[in-house]
């Protein structure tokens, strides 16, 4: 009996954000919204941000080539770590074996399934080439650049290892973020590109 | 150019390829009845929020060339929807077709595509195309196999009957295949218009179709031909009559158009002047204009025609008066025979309209079906001297007048193939079928006018193993190898025969065309005498209803009934979806003692061969009385899943209830007027009808008037009283940026339907089915409303003998006071600083308030999570916006990505905004323009001048929404209707009475 009541009480009391939070995202395949700050899978090759973005000083856009014309910052194909590991076989007995298997990927026309890092929620549509390109960026001095750093919501990636996100890509977060460049832009008479407070904006 | 589809986007079902959206179903099916067991664990672990959302992104080995992840590119590509052939720019998106839109550079339909062109998208992901060739049995078979089988039977005694095949190129290939094998060539239309070519065979000796000129005629009369519906090249004409009648930007020529015809069509439903003439009296009332006109009793005597006295001498004075800028056309349906089309023709030649309106030399290749051709063959078939038969793109067993006839005279041939994107009613009858690519995948070239070329690309990689047809000739004729390239025998062909010095292929395939009208030498001969006209004056009689069948407006002739945009799609004027109808008009339906809804058998005795077909009686105001007129393209019996509503297996359901409606092909052929009975047999289940309710209950929502009046001052019609707001408690908005808005000119509006479909595609509006229609549920972000006028008032009809109808498209309004956003409680629906009114599909709880209190009715509530029955069809979708799922509100959003795209490209280019740049989905679809969009805080832009213009009002003004979608007046070029007269009138004594008082004012 005890029981009984006690699923009725769960199903009023969750039964309403039932086919929210289960059925969107198992009965229809939806991503929600994944704030994990931190989250750092594990990936099937340790690719090192380190080695390749800090010590080398790869530019980001080297590998994440669409980041600065469409909407995806894009995982790099196994042709592009190919122009360099075709030659570059690593040093130490564990890069060799992880440069191994990229090489192998290429060779035999494989993809690597690299595990998703930042995911926003399905319903947003973020586009890295407003922010990278398009967004004006006013730096200490008061000089305006076409475009925002990778870093300012990647964190400073060149010193992570694998991948890692730094930020918990919230809505607030991102809410905060537009209205304070809002007052910036006000400031130096800067036309705005989007109303920061256009739901369209993103959701659409 | 084939592209791999791209595999980097594996975060949602939208961009997965095919096979592995295949095993995300299976892998949640199981996720589903695991749930049941662990239900109440997996819950607790959701809600705290614990798990990992584990993506896994598969990039490609090697990106393609040139395309670049998550752009859209645009691909110039040509239209094979129908043999109008209208050329398209193909929006592609990592390697697939998402958006088709009209070529803006081509200077034959411009921008504009009609709905079927924009849903050209369906057939290519569909599902229920062949995926490789297959044997009459169903059975899978390889190339080799059919390859083999029809190199051994194609030889002499070989038939190759197709549909119209205009271009340079694969007419071609077609002449090499005849000549290397033997073969003869038959092609036939199933909507013919052979009667014209053959008019023009005997009168100019030639036969051809003449290109029509609507923008060079100040004066158009036609007898039931639908040139703004379906009728050889509708975009085309769509847009050259709208430009000779549009009054915006300070222009003032009209032209007029009178429409003598039985049923209502859309056609009748835009003109100016329309007249109720049932089609057997269509011979003896040319014959009366034709005297009128001077023909001195040329063509014999005129039989007795309905038409009011002086109806057809004040359209012969009229005629006179605009010699060489008028045009006169007859409609090819079944009362249509050579000898009308001559009298036609000698009519155009009298009033001097060859060379100006009626052109001959750039003459229409959209239609070349010959009957005689095809009369021949059926012979041939029936003598056995037809061995081998290829059925290649058309369907006669469901598209002939006697389609069974023809079945049975199949089976003579020894050897039949057929080469079809799907196992119609003909290709399933044929031994083999060599499965045929979508056009979208396969390369080809077309001349819809004589000296217009245009090309069509690939746009995507094969879906299945399939080869195109034209290269299955080739390669049956033993003229290519399997694995060869039709691009390079269609390259090698243009390059030598096609391309003039300084045009490359590459450019070619860049513009989507070659333009050599020009250069077409003019050796179209004069007009001779007409010849045998014996009879044509005469009314052809019967007994019961004069029975007329007409092209569909949503399905077309039929190829494409398995599209659910288009199945969705309602007739313009009938309003019903997922079915055809008989349209009868209220009188004659009252004498019948039928009802709408009623389920009828319709059926006619043509030559002793019973043509019968079954629909439900639909209530048309202004058809003639004792017609009934019936929709072709529906009643397909193997189309494909569509027929069954959307894949869902129709147990216990009833026969009628299945949205494939009635064959009406049978009651073609005849050459006359078609007589024969209606019977009830029944009710039809689940009427889908989108609108059911046809008048304005006296409302201004449509508003219209006359030329006349017009010109005395463009406010005229648009000067109803509204009464001021007395008080608002919601502060005004303040736009400090760019405010969207738009401006529909309902003078230009054909009412048509392309915007809806364009609308669909564009923003994943999914289709609902027949039943889910009949709900009243259907998604359509913008329907076009069609209004009687005072069709029915207080229950009476007050003219339902002959009433005007017009079209108004209705979408969100995005009302600066939007009843929307002060109803939801959880803040889903917003206003933007731009203007527009925002809907957060994910912050919806699906209270539907604010539905409730919209008072324009065009927010759609999902009632359901509408996906595809097969998820290839998922490719179709566009990856710029979501897919909705069940209890999401919805609604137009201005085409808010196309905003954002727009806004985009100018931030890159450092840019402001031009005006004109961002165009949304319905506004680019519309064949004539109809639909503006832009900033109204731009004093430079379009909509700002518009919004200016004395004809614009918004609808619902007296309840002070304020909507940011505005009107242009309709304008008709007749003469002033009383109501009219009277509201000028009005205007002009409340304009004087404020002066008055104003007057007053000032001497106390």
């Amino acid at each position: 009996m005890n029981a009984k009541l006690a699923v009725i009480f769960f199903f009023l009391t969750f039964g309403f954000s039932m086919p929210v939070l289960l059925g969107f995202r198992d009965v229809y395949d939806i991503q929600l919204p994944n704030l994990h700050t931190y989250y750092q899978p594990e990936q099937p090759i340790p690719f090192s941000h380190r080695w390749h973005a800090g010590v080398l000083n790869m530019d980001c856009q080297y590998c994440h080539t669409s980041a600065d014309h469409s909407r995806h910052a894009g995982i790099p194909n196994v042709s592009t770590c190919w122009n360099c590991h075709e030659k570059v076989l690593g040093k130490t007995t564990t890069a060799q074996e992880n440069i191994t298997k990229v090489r192998n990927a290429y060779l035999k026309g494989e993809s690597v399934e690299w595990k998703r890092v930042h995911n926003v929620a399905d319903f947003v549509y973020f586009n890295h080439q407003t922010h990278v390109r398009i967004a004006k960026f006013i730096d200490e001095e008061g000089k305006v650049h076409d475009g925002f750093s990778c870093q300012t919501c990647h964190g400073p990636m060149e010193n992570a290892g694998v991948a890692r996100q730094a930020e918990n890509l919230s809505m607030g977060w991102c809410v905060n973020c537009h209205r304070d460049w809002n007052e910036k832009y006000e400031k130096a008479g800067i036309e705005r590109f989007a109303p920061v407070n256009a739901c369209d904006a993103c959701h659409r | 150019m084939a592209i791999q589809i791209n595999t980097q986007q594996p975060d949602d079902l939208k961009n997965m390829p095919p096979e592995m959206a295949a095993e995300i179903e299976e892998v949640s099916k199981s996720r589903r009845d695991f749930m049941k067991v662990t239900g109440m664990a997996a819950m607790g672990a959701v809600i705290a929020g614990c798990t990992a959302n584990e993506r896994i992104v598969k990039p490609l080995v090697a990106q393609p060339e040139g395309i670049k992840l998550g752009v859209p590119y645009e691909y110039a590509s040509t239209c094979q929807m129908c043999s109008a052939n209208c050329g398209t720019v193909m929006k592609t998106r990592d390697g697939r077709p998402i958006k088709a839109e009209g070529n803006p550079q081509l200077p034959m339909n411009y921008s504009g595509l009609c709905a079927s062109g924009q849903a050209s998208l369906w057939n290519l992901y569909n599902p229920d195309r062949l995926h490789q060739p297959v044997a009459k049995d169903g059975s899978a078979k390889t190339w080799a196999e059919i390859d083999a089988a029809a190199k051994a039977a194609i030889g002499a005694g070989t038939v190759l009957l197709t549909g119209t095949i205009s271009g340079a190129g694969a007419r071609d290939v077609i002449a090499r295949f005849c000549a290397k094998t033997g073969a003869k060539h038959v092609a036939y239309d199933a909507i013919s218009a052979w009667t014209i070519a053959a008019a023009h065979r005997d009168t100019h000796g030639a036969a051809v179709i003449p290109r029509y000129r609507f923008d060079m005629a100040d004066m158009i009369v036609s007898f039931g031909a639908d040139f703004l519906g379906k009728w050889i090249s509708p975009m085309e004409y769509s847009r050259q009559w709208a430009a000779k009648r549009d009054l915006r930007f300070g222009r003032k020529e009209m032209s007029r158009h009178i429409q003598l015809e039985a049923r209502y069509s859309l056609t009748g439903a835009n003109c100016d002047v329309r007249h109720r003439l049932p089609d057997s009296q269509r011979g003896a009332a040319l014959v009366a204009l034709a005297e009128a006109l001077g023909a001195n009793g040329k063509f014999g005597a005129a039989g007795k025609h309905g038409l009011a006295g002086g109806v057809i001498e004040s359209l012969a004075n009229e005629l006179k008066a605009s010699k060489g800028r008028s045009l006169v056309l007859a409609g090819n349906d079944s009362a249509d025979n050579v000898k009308i089309q001559k009298l036609v023709n000698w009519i155009n030649h009298t009033l001097e309209n060859y060379g100006k309106t009626v052109d001959l030399r750039n003459h229409s290749q959209q239609k070349l079906g010959n009957d005689e051709a095809l009369a021949q063959l059926l012979k041939d078939l029936e003598g056995g001297s037809v061995k081998t038969l290829i059925v290649y793109g058309v369907n006669p067993v469901y598209d002939l007048p006697d389609g069974d006839k023809f079945k049975e005279l199949m089976a003579k041939a020894a050897n039949t193939f057929a080469i079809s994107d799907h196992a119609d009613e003909t290709a399933s009858e044929c031994a083999w079928i060599a499965a045929d690519d979508d056009p979208n995948e396969s390369w080809g070239d077309f001349e819809p006018q004589r000296g217009l070329h245009t090309l069509a690309q690939p746009l995507v990689r094969r879906l299945w193993d399939t080869r195109q047809g034209l290269h299955t000739l080739l390669v049956w004729g033993g003229l290519a190898a399997h694995g060869d390239k039709y691009y390079d025998v269609l390259k090698k062909f243009w390059e030598t025969s096609v391309l003039v010095a300084g045009e490359t292929f590459r450019s070619a395939v860049e513009m989507g065309f070659v333009d050599h009208r020009d250069s077409v030498v003019n050796n179209m001969p004069e007009m001779r005498d007409t010849g045998d006209m014996a009879g044509v004056g005469e009314v052809a009689s019967g007994t019961g209803l004069e029975i007329i069948v007409y092209e569909s407006y949503t399905v077309g002739e039929g190829r494409h009934a398995n599209n659910g945009w288009l199945q969705e799609l309602p007739d313009p004027l009938t309003r019903q979806s997922w079915t055809n109808g008989a349209s009868i008009c209220p009188a004659t339906m009252a004498e019948l003692g039928l009802e709408e809804g009623d389920l009828v058998e319709v059926t006619a005795d043509i030559g002793g061969r019973k043509a019968t077909c079954r629909v439900p009686v639909l209530r048309q105001p202004g058809a003639t009385p004792g017609t009934v007129s019936i929709g072709l393209g529906y009643g397909r019996t193997k189309a494909g899943r569509i027929k069954h509503g959307l894949g869902v297996e129709a147990d216990a359901v009833d026969e009628d209830t299945l949205a494939i409606g009635g064959r009406g092909y049978g009651f073609l052929g005849a050459g006359k007027a078609v007589f024969g009975s209606v019977s009830k047999v029944g009710k039809y289940h689940h009427l889908a009808k989108l609108q059911e309710h046809d008048s304005q209950e006296g409302r201004p929502l449509l508003k219209q008037t006359s030329f006349d009046l017009w010109k005395k001052n463009p406010a005229n019609g648009n000067t109803h009283e509204i009464p001021p707001v007395a008080l608002t408690v919601w502060p005004r908005w303040e736009y400090k940026g760019h405010k969207w808005g738009m401006v529909v000119d309902l003078n230009s509006c054909t009412g048509c339907g392309a915007c809806v479909v364009a609308c669909s595609v564009e923003n994943n509006v999914p289709i609902v089915g027949k039943e889910e229609v009949w709900r009243r549920r259907e998604m359509h972000w913008i329907r076009i409303d069609a209004y009687y006028e005072d069709a029915e008032h207080d229950g009476k009809l007050t003219n339902h003998e002959n009433p005007e109808a017009g079209f108004q498209p209705m979408m969100c309004q995005h009302c600066e006071n939007a009843p929307c956003e002060t109803v939801c409680p959880v803040l889903a629906t917003l206003h933007s600083e731009e203007g527009l009114n925002t809907q957060a599909y994910n912050r919806c709880i699906g209270t539907r308030y604010c539905a409730n209190n919209c008072p324009y009715k065009v927010r759609r509530f999902n009632w359901f999570t509408y996906k595809y029955a097969d998820l290839t069809m998922n490719l179709a979708l566009n990856p710029d916006l979501t897919v909705r799922t069940q209890g999401v509100m919805e609604k137009c959003s201005m085409c808010a990505q196309r905003i954002y795209d727009g806004k985009r490209a100018a931030g890159l280019a450092g840019e402001k905004l031009r005006d004109g740049s961002i165009r949304t989905a319905c506004q680019s679809s519309c064949p004539t323009n109809a639909i503006v969009f832009g900033d109204q805080n731009d004093p430079k832009s379009r909509v700002f001048e518009l919004g200016k213009d004395a004809r614009n009002y918004q609808v619902l003004a007296e309840i002070n929404t304020r909507p940011a979608v505005t009107y242009l007046t309709k304008v008709r070029n007749r003469p002033s209707k009383p109501e009219e007269e009277a509201l000028a009138d009005r205007a002009i004594k409340r304009a004087a009475a404020k002066a008055d008082t104003k007057h007053e004012g000032h001497d106390h």
